[in-house]
């Protein structure tokens, strides 16, 4: 006989069951992402800086790390010490200010500090990485040609106001100047958890969901 | 009925033995030390933990069934196998309540 309690108690189960099973499912939306990210990024093809940034305006986040290219002019070179490169070798970074041909300036990781790096007159053809500006101070010290975080809003006193978001570390400069470069390979995104981690609770939450919607005919002995 | 609760207190074993390390080894390398090259180690743990637990609910309720416990206390014991003792305390009880029914 259909009572009005059993309908409320298998509502209620449909009720958990459903919840159950959503959840089952926010877990593998979880682990297909999982297997996306760990997928290994493949490198875009190479485009001019102008193109995918614009001085005075945030870079889109999903054009940074791209291979950029520019032309211009150095118009200096500050020391950016207690830089840490993609193989974890600490050490003081040249970076040059160049200034884009018909737009703004932009940071240049051009290599390895050089005692007495040139700021040659002519023209350059500049390709490398394009990374968001640092957040952290690498270096405490307030010193004069000297970066405490590669960062363009550091620079604006000192070399105007046109800058572009970001920075750039070079991967060749023609003519090229004889800095030892420092390394930049496509940024790899650590996540935590794992896929099988998820696929595992996938079944537990949709186990969960079949015991819920059992739960209405499980029969107790009193 | 004794094989049901064999299946049953083996997997409580191992539910209560994946739970303490998890709660106890895993998280805290993870969370508290944050020592990324031992838990690239440990990683086995949560995935092993969660396929332990799923088959510790299905002997929970395969027992529960034979047993005729009700849908309150299945819970229960069910929500035990997410806790690091939990399970050990639960297996206890399981068996004198298998015991009490045997005896009726």
């Amino acid at each position: 006989m259909i009572t009005r309690q059993k309908i409320g108690i298998t509502l209620l189960a449909i009720f958990f069951a459903l919840i159950f099973f959503r959840l089952g499912v926010w877990q593998l939306d979880k682990a297909r992402l999982m297997q996306e990210i760990s997928e290994p990024p493949q490198e875009r093809p190479l485009v001019s800086l102008t193109a995918v940034a614009q001085p005075n305006k945030s870079v889109d986040p999903n054009d940074l790390h791209r291979i950029v290219t520019m032309r211009g002019r150095y118009i200096g070179n500050v020391i950016a010490p207690n830089q840490e490169d993609a193989q974890g070798k600490v050490g003081s970074w040249t970076v040059g200010i160049l200034a884009v041909e018909g737009s703004g300036n932009i940071a240049v990781v051009r290599g390895v500090d050089s005692s007495n790096p040139q700021t040659s007159q002519d023209k350059v053809t500049v390709i490398g990485r394009l990374l968001p500006s640092q957040i952290n101070n690498k270096y405490g010290e307030v010193r004069t040609g000297y970066l405490s975080r590669i960062d363009s809003a550091l620079l604006l006193s000192e070399y105007g106001s046109d800058f572009f978001d970001g920075y750039v570390i070079a991967r060749s400069e023609e003519p090229d100047a004889g800095f030892m470069k420092v390394p930049s390979p496509i940024p790899i995104v650590q996540v935590s958890g794992f896929y099988w981690q998820h696929v595992s609770y996938v079944v537990v939450w949709w186990l969960f969901a079949l015991l819920a919607l059992a739960a209405p005919f499980i029969r107790s002995k009193r | 009925m004794r094989s049901v609760l064999s299946r049953y207190r083996i997997m409580c074993f191992a539910a209560g033995v994946m739970s303490l390390l998890l709660w106890f080894v895993e998280l805290p390398v993870k969370y508290v030390f944050d020592l990324p090259t031992i838990e690239a180690k440990l990683n086995w743990i949560p995935i092993v933990h969660g396929y332990v637990y799923a088959i510790y609910v299905l002997a929970t309720v395969n027992l529960a069934i034979k047993a005729g416990w009700r849908p309150l206390r299945i819970l229960k014991f069910v929500l035990a196998g997410t806790l690091p003792i939990a399970s050990f305390i639960t297996e206890k009880r399981a068996r004198r309540l298998v015991e009490n029914l045997e005896t009726k």
